[in-house]
């Protein structure tokens, strides 16, 4: 018979994650999975040195809103979210 | 398939002659009704020929005669009316398959598992003036007041799906002679998603990937399906990439943009430039990541070996330097709804209104 006092492991309220741009350059954030991804966007923008309005952050293709919480994308540890330039083209003869 | 029926239907209605008059067959001795007979059989003859030539010219326009069609005489069928005609041709399909090699037509639909269908009974045929509706006043007025500088960091409309807002300033690059945005594009494309999910019978079965999508699976390290594998998942999409009968790649040039096309259906690969330019790395990459992607989603080994790499010279094109996301939004629309490039320059300040409208009421029509 097992024994009662073995519990399941809790599960940690904290996950890395990777924050990856388009020249596959990682910046890792270990942050709380209740709370907004706000802060882990503005702080790879601060990081690089622009503005968080010229990125477009991504998880597996689909575009996160900074109010978002990785409870709500429902990450993992060790997911990536990508963080792309903003595009914009006409073509300059 | 119900519309075919209807139509055979009313096609077989139109014989005047039924299976007539019961009389006509009997036989009589009678002289008289020998000569009454044989007049009622003229008069069956002649009629049928009627019957046929009533048909002939009632018949609607084959879809080879629609390369005379111009945008004038689609706008004269009916300025605010829907033209939308359906051509059936279930008896012809030898026919079908001609025609499917004569022209590269968009026109065949498949029935619900018929991905290896190559010759279908219903043919989308492109008389529809639905592009070119024109817009209402207050449409114009509504868009002309969202680009207003008022409104520049005002969020105009969120898409809850996508996660995309589009303010004020974002929605500006759709002003004349600006260059569009990802946003814009992202948002209209998904806009187009639903339109078909709306109504699947007039729509192609697409996939649109967002202007991301080829910057992540060919990135500074090179062609990279891992990094795309989960941006198509079963549960993600509701359907696999493989069902779609044409998957479309807006392309991010560092100044250009460009449309490449996985034509499932017709098997093969293609690439749309506006300014006419050519990049087999572009579709290398892509008959790659197909055979990548079926492997991983389904198990299965495709061969697109044979599958052609068609570099679309015959095209609308960009005169200026500010429209090529425009002609790749609209090479978009016009194949998702199984219809020739019938388009041109002039008509991009009014695809860019039109757009815009679309956008700040959040539906694609």
């Amino acid at each position: 018979m097992p024994t009662s006092d073995k519990k399941p492991p809790v599960p940690s309220s904290h996950i890395t994650i990777k924050l990856k741009s388009q020249d596959d350059i990682s910046v890792y954030f270990r942050i709380k999975k209740d709370v907004e991804l706000h802060k882990v966007m503005q702080a790879y923008s601060d990081k690089v040195g622009q503005e968080m309005s010229t990125f477009r952050f991504l998880f597996d293709g689909v575009r996160i809103k900074p109010n978002q919480t990785p409870n709500e994308l429902e990450l993992e540890d060790g997911d990536e979210i990508d963080a792309f330039v903003s595009q914009t083209s006409g073509f300059s003869f | 398939m119900s519309i075919v029926s209807t139509n055979r239907k009313r096609r077989f209605s139109n014989k005047p002659v039924s299976s007539s008059n019961p009389t006509i067959s009997k036989h009589s001795k009678s002289p008289a009704t020998k000569f009454h007979t044989r007049c009622r059989g003229f008069l069956r003859f002649k009629l049928l020929v009627r019957a046929s030539i009533l048909q002939r010219k009632t018949k609607p326009r084959d879809c080879c005669n629609n390369e005379e069609i111009n945008r004038e005489t689609i706008n004269l069928i009916g300025n605010n009316k829907a033209t939308l005609r359906l051509h059936e041709k279930d008896l012809e399909a030898q026919k079908f398959e001609d025609e499917e090699e004569h022209s590269s037509n968009w026109g065949v639909r498949n029935g619900k598992n018929g991905n290896n269908l190559r010759v279908s009974l219903l043919r989308l045929v492109e008389v529809s003036n639905e592009p070119f509706i024109p817009l209402k006043e207050d449409e114009v007025a509504e868009v002309k007041s969202a680009f207003s500088p008022k409104n520049r960091l005002k969020v105009l409309v969120s898409h809850e799906n996508s996660n995309i807002d589009i303010r004020g300033e974002t929605l500006q690059c759709l002003m004349p002679t600006r260059w569009l945005n990802d946003e814009v594009i992202n948002l209209y494309l998904e806009l187009l998603k639903e339109r078909e999910t709306r109504d699947p019978q007039k729509y192609f079965k697409c996939h649109f990937f967002n202007t991301f999508f080829y910057v992540k699976l060919v990135s500074a390290s090179g062609y990279n399906y891992e990094a795309v594998r989960r941006w198509t998942t079963q549960r993600k999409l509701g359907y696999e990439l493989i069902d779609c009968d044409i998957i479309f790649v807006p392309i991010h040039g560092s100044l250009h943009w460009t449309l490449a096309v996985i034509n499932i259906k017709e098997h093969k690969f293609m690439y749309l430039d506006s300014l006419n330019g050519v990049n087999p790395k572009i579709l290398k990459a892509l008959a790659k990541y197909l055979v990548d992607e079926v492997k991983n989603k389904s198990g299965k080994n495709i061969d697109v070996s044979s599958w052609d790499f068609e570099y679309v010279k015959d095209l609308p094109r960009q005169q200026n330097g500010y429209d090529c996301g425009m002609f790749m939004l609209k090479y978009i629309d016009f194949y998702s709804r199984g219809l020739k490039l019938q388009f041109s320059q002039k008509d991009m300040p009014y695809f860019r209104l039109r757009t815009a409208k679309e956008i700040l009421r959040l539906g694609a029509y």
